[in-house]
């Protein structure tokens, strides 16, 4: 009886104990993303919209010169 | 010492006035050249003898070039402007006569030659 109480004593400490140490599991994750190119789009597009405007103002007069004949 | 700042201002603001009347007059001169040289320029591109590149300027589509010296200058006014707005842009000649290349195509009659993005010659149908 005295042998089982004590067993058991010496199995609970021994969980007791590994509960009290201290797990630290270090894991990484690395994620191969490939490079993206982020292109400038709304630089381009105002870009265009100005160099049109641009082109309209100085040739808007020829080009309808050009229609009306 | 006042009398001489105030002249010096004068003087700046008559001479940004004067510089930008001048820049006003040389572009108000290749407009009247291009409306000018209008009714050549379209009996060519009529004929089949010249076409709008994919670049905004006028190519020859034969071996003759007729009227060759109204092309030159008028792809020589063009490169004029699309330079000035490109600098006020800030941005390539190369890209406002591609813009302008893409005006005229859409504006053209049909029949007229066109180049397109790839290279290739094709007329307006």
């Amino acid at each position: 009886m005295i042998v089982r109480k004590v067993a058991w004593l010496v199995i609970c400490f021994v969980f007791i104990g590994l509960g009290c140490t201290r797990h630290q599991i270090d894991s990484r994750h690395q994620v191969e993303v490939a490079p993206m190119e982020v292109k400038p789009i709304h630089i381009t597009i105002d870009i265009n919209i100005k160099v049109d405007k641009a082109l309209d103002d100085f040739f808007g007069d020829i080009d309808k010169a050009k229609a009306t004949e | 010492m006042r009398v001489d700042r105030k002249m010096y201002l004068w003087l700046t603001c008559l001479l940004l006035v004067v510089c930008g009347a001048a820049v006003e007059t040389k572009a108000a001169g290749i407009k009247e050249r291009m409306i000018e040289r209008l009714p050549v320029i379209d009996a060519l591109k009529d004929q089949g003898l010249v076409g709008e590149n994919n670049k905004g300027y006028l190519d020859f589509m034969t071996a003759s070039r007729p009227q060759e010296a109204a092309v030159l200058a008028e792809n020589e006014d063009r490169r004029q402007v699309y330079g000035a707005i490109a600098k006020q842009q800030s941005t390539s000649v190369e890209l406002v006569g591609a813009r302008r290349a893409g005006q005229v195509a859409d504006n053209a009659k049909p029949g007229e030659w066109l180049q397109a993005g790839d290279g290739t010659w094709y007329r307006k149908r």
